[in-house]
């Protein structure tokens, strides 16, 4: 992936952790939360531009999707993305009774959400942490989106994502999980002087 | 806009539970929701830590998210939103007055007061949500559980149903030859001298035995009809034999209980059509059979009409119309539907296998046609469809044409109804007969005497028994040639509907069923009547001209019984029968036949027989004649329980010259059998000229 | 008396290596840090010289870092381990403690190391 943002290696590098971090406190929640080890794999971190998305996420159908936005003196929209078909293999595996299927159906959003509210949660405090910018976050927002057709009504095709692929063990299913980070150019500019910034510190 | 309303008030009323905490997690939002789930006012809360008030909070690790998520809104302004799928009850809140836990959907949200950092739980009560949730997870259980059962239900089914129709289709073989055996007997025991008793047990034990053999038919036909193997034929046929035999199979139900059978067909019905006579046959049988098992009081028509008329088709409409128990609408909706009878109760009254209806349907759509019902509760119901037949060119088949010798036979008709007259008229004509008619008896009296004194006179009276039965008196069979001062050599046919059988039973003694005709009357048999009554005064005067009278014919069957009554019937007609019960023995006892130059005239050959069937037999003989016979083939004519239209292609096949279905028809058996010996004789005298 | 150590830092970020020495260089200015990118070139550069204390970064592309601890483990038996992991659910830290490695949860602060380095002066 050619890097279209214009990051420095280290800049990069240390967005990468940032976010590994993220991830790894999310699972931690969780894994407590459900009261289960999950196994995560490292962290894929790419920055691409919003309209290459869709095919980055291993999705055929719809897209479960949670977002919660976060403001400071820049804006960053955060997203966790699900395959559809993958959400539903969550929600039943996370359920400690046995469900149908239309009862899972019914569960699949509140849980969707409280899953994307702990990773998005821990991202955001990590990232928050690292970059010493205190945001203003909103609740989270449950969506269902067209994988073929992501586009996003707030974003153009040219905003900038930090796109987090993970996959999580969750008893025996394993589950894509995508995390993005989408900012504005504007943003962008304002996040890059603080990486710069802190960079320079070390 | 809402100034005037108290925040207070709302926060109050409003029904859902909001505690304010601050930094320091105490409690600075206490409303009288929470008051009533926990029975802590906010006096006793304000100002309190959460875990003070909520110790319970602290003890479960299940309870961390809600803390973490209650520091992270503290420390970083997180809000969360926690999922009831994950957490049912976080907080300790019971339903007033109970020991039922509140289920709770809790939102945590950041905020700032007094320029210090807070936040708002929300908790909801989706108790009521969650029971439903449960009710309805608890009925999509069951109908899983249904959904699955029915599932099996419908496999364990189907495959119940193609070994049903496997079995069906053999044990209804194996009755059947039994059965046959039982018809031919009593067919036999018919033509003995009875008494009226006798007379009376024997001909209920032969519809008995009919009934019996129709049910198996049915079920046979069921599992060919399921297993889409049921072929609809196509040949000449009169429309009136089949009249005939579903009027013979059900006069003696309907007579039993008193109700009339009557046949309303109209007088432009053509005497022949081309088609599938035994399935029209049995779906009039099984829609009369039902009327007539129906209806108590009242009557059951049979109604034939000419609807329309083309070139080479000819459309008929059927109907069964009774006076009985009639049907709802319901019922009439559940009525095709395979075993299912109106109710068990139903079956209980009435019996059946409640597979006659649904053949109808199938065989009726088979034929192109469409059954309808008309049926209202309480006053009878009408089944009816039409079928298209194709004409028949000629009217006449070359196997009702009567021999030459019988063919300046005079006849007289007398009967009062024209549309029977007619009817008569038509066939007699097609037998190339001579034909006078008379409305009344008194007229027909005039006309024979007129044709005495002509010295025309008639050799045959068809007498209508509803004319005379009331105007004359007689006690012998010779009374009545005397009344009517016909010849001895004339004789009279009685034309009567089944309830007069008894009444002439007992008024005419002596009376044979040969001069007994029951109505409605078929062409066939008419003609059976007339050959049989005047081939036996020809037979009798000059027997040189039976030729199948001192003949020997071999009769090959497996079964006991149907050897007796096959022999019965060739002995009877003059002929020397020899009874073989295997194809192997069989088989050589023609080869020998043959070697000694005293051939068999002709062989009746069962087709299944244990060992090796008719057909293998019959193969083998064909091919040792081939060889080794100066002679040609002898005819043998399959006699066979099989009666469907690939057997009698299997027999031909096989070498036969012809296949006869059992249960046995003597006349039929007896035409052939003078057939085939007629040609077989004279091949034979042309292959003797032609080696001398 | 402490004597000068060698340290080697695990991990496939760079600013994580970057700030893990920052902050050990603050604290001891006279060790030796080594940096590896990932868990064979850790293995490699062990062989080839004595390392006293290890930080192993657990998620790491390659080799996971309880691999690359059990690998170095035989070359340098009498090596300290921690094991700097995002990965802070217990059962992480159960493994840990069973192989005698110390735990310190990510992020990379100067509590975490100096948890780490109390661990290794002990």
């Amino acid at each position: 992936m050619t890097n279209s943002v214009n990051l420095d290696p280290l800049e990069e590098d240390f967005l990468i952790e940032i976010f590994n971090l993220g991830i790894g406190q999310a699972a931690a929640s969780l894994s407590m939360m459900l009261q289960q080890e999950i196994e995560i794999s490292v962290p894929e971190v790419r920055f691409i531009k919003f309209c290459d998305v869709s095919h980055h996420i291993n999705a055929s159908h719809d897209i479960c999707c949670v977002t919660q936005s976060m403001e400071s003196d820049f804006e960053v929209q955060s997203m966790l993305l699900f395959p559809e078909e993958n959400s539903l293999e969550i929600v039943r595996c996370l359920m400690k009774e046995s469900f149908s299927d239309e009862m899972i159906l019914e569960l699949q959003q509140e849980a969707i959400l409280e899953i994307g509210n702990i990773v998005l949660n821990a991202c955001i405090a990590s990232f928050s942490k690292a970059i010493q910018v205190h945001f203003k976050i909103a609740p989270p927002l449950f969506e269902k989106l067209d994988s073929q057709n992501l586009s996003h009504s707030t974003f153009d095709k040219e905003n900038v994502v930090f796109f987090v692929k993970v996959n999580l063990h969750l008893s025996e299913s394993l589950i894509d999980g995508n995390v993005l980070f989408i900012l504005k150019s504007e943003s962008m500019r304002i996040l890059q002087q603080k990486l710069h910034a802190i960079l320079l510190s070390l | 806009m809402y100034s005037n309303i108290n925040s207070k008030d709302i926060i109050n009323n409003i029904d859902i539970g909001l505690i304010g905490l601050n930094k320091k997690k105490e409690i600075i939002l206490w409303n009288d929701w929470l008051e009533k789930y926990t029975q802590k006012s906010s006096d006793q809360t304000l100002g309190k830590k959460l875990d003070e008030v909520f110790p319970e909070l602290m003890q479960y690790s299940a309870n961390s998210r809600i803390i973490s998520a209650i520091n992270n809104a503290l420390e970083f302004d997180f809000p969360a939103v926690l999922s009831h799928a994950f957490h049912k009850s976080p907080f300790p809140l019971y339903l007033p007055d109970s020991k039922i836990l509140l289920q709770q959907a809790v939102s945590i949200t950041p905020l700032e007061y007094d320029s210090s950092k807070s936040c708002l739980i929300q908790i909801q009560d989706v108790t009521p949500a969650t029971l439903r949730e449960k009710n309805f997870e608890a009925v999509v259980q069951e109908l899983k559980k249904t959904q699955k059962a029915l599932i099996e239900e419908k496999n364990n089914a189907e495959k119940a149903n193609s070994l049903k129709s496997t079995f069906l289709s053999i044990i209804s073989h194996e009755i059947r030859t039994p059965m046959n055996a039982i018809i031919g007997m009593v067919h036999l025991a018919l033509q003995t001298k009875l008494s009226i008793p006798q007379l009376d047990y024997l001909k209920k034990i032969n519809v008995s035995a009919h009934n019996l053999l129709s049910i198996i038919n049915d079920i046979l036909d069921v599992s060919k009809i399921e297993a889409g193997k049921l072929s609809i034929e196509t040949v000449d046929f009169y429309l009136h034999d089949v009249l005939k035999n579903v009027f013979t199979v059900i006069s003696g139900n309907a007579h039993q209980k008193n109700i009339p059978l009557i046949l309303d067909a109209s007088s432009d019905l053509p005497l022949m059509l081309h088609g599938d006579p035994l399935r029209l046959e049995q779906i009039l049988t099984n829609l009369s059979m039902n009327a007539v098992k129906f209806t108590d009081q009242g009557k059951v028509v049979i109604h034939i009409k000419l609807v329309n008329s083309s070139k080479n088709t000819i459309d008929l409409l059927f109907s069964v119309q009774d006076t009985g128990v009639g049907m709802t609408h319901q019922q009439q909706t559940e009525l095709f539907i395979p075993f299912t009878q109106l109710d068990s109760s139903t079956a209980r009254k009435y019996g059946g296998t409640g597979l006659g209806l649904t053949i109808c349907k199938e065989l009726v759509e088979l034929m192109g046609g469409q059954i309808h019902i008309e049926s209202q509760l309480g006053l009878g119901s009408n089944f009816y469809f039409t079928l298209q037949f194709e004409k028949v060119a000629s009217e006449v088949v070359s196997g009702y044409q009567l021999p030459d010798n019988l063919n300046n036979i005079r006849v007289l008709i007398i009967t009062d109804n024209n549309n029977d007259k007619l009817f008569y008229l038509k066939m007699l004509e097609s037998f190339n007969l001579s034909v006078d008619e008379a409305d009344g008896y008194e007229q027909g009296k005039k006309l024979l005497q007129h044709a005495a004194l002509m010295n025309q006179p008639f050799h045959l009276v068809l007498l209508d028994w509803q004319i005379v039965k009331n105007i004359i008196s007689f006690d012998t069979a010779e009374d009545l040639t005397k009344e009517l001062r016909l010849s001895k050599e004339a004789e009279i046919i009685l034309l009567h509907s089944d309830k007069d059988l008894e009444d002439i039973l007992t008024r005419v003694s002596g009376i044979d069923l040969n001069h007994l005709l029951l109505k409605p009357v078929s062409p066939t048999s008419l003609y059976d009547h007339i050959v049989t009554l005047f081939e036996k005064k020809l037979m009798d005067s000059e027997s040189e001209a039976n030729p199948l009278k001192g003949s020997r014919i071999l009769v090959v069957d497996d079964n006991d019984f149907n050897l007796q009554i096959a022999c019965e019937i060739l002995e009877r007609a003059g002929i020397i029968a020899e009874a073989v019960s295997e194809g192997i023995k069989a088989v050589e006892l023609i080869k020998n036949s043959i070697k000694l130059h005293t051939p068999y005239d002709a062989v009746l050959m069962d087709i299944q027989m244990p060992n090796m069937s008719g057909l293998d037999a019959t193969q083998i003989i064909r091919q040792w004649e081939q060889q080794y016979s100066e002679h040609k083939a002898i005819p043998i004519i399959a006699l066979s329980a099989n009666a469907m239209v690939d057997d009698a292609d299997k027999s031909l096949a096989s070498g036969m010259n012809e296949h006869l279905s059992k249960p046995i028809n003597p006349n039929k058996l007896l035409k052939s059998l003078r057939q085939w010996i007629e040609i077989h004789s004279k091949q034979d005298q042309d292959i003797d000229l032609n080696s001398n | 008396m402490e004597t000068s150590k060698t340290l080697m830092i695990v991990d496939d970020s760079k600013v994580a290596r970057m700030m893990t020495k920052s902050i050990i260089h603050n604290a001891h200015p006279d060790w030796l840090i080594v940096e590896a990118n990932d868990g064979y070139e850790a293995i490699e550069l062990a062989k080839k010289q004595a390392i006293d204390y290890f930080s192993v970064d657990l998620n790491m592309p390659g080799i996971e870092g309880f691999e690359v601890i059990e690998k170095i483990c035989t070359l340098s038996p009498k090596a300290k381990f921690a094991l700097l992991t995002a990965n802070i659910q217990q059962s992480t830290h159960d493994k840990a403690t069973k192989m005698n490695i110390k735990c310190i949860n990510k992020p990379i602060t100067e509590q975490s190391i100096s948890q780490m380095l109390e661990y290794f002066n002990d």
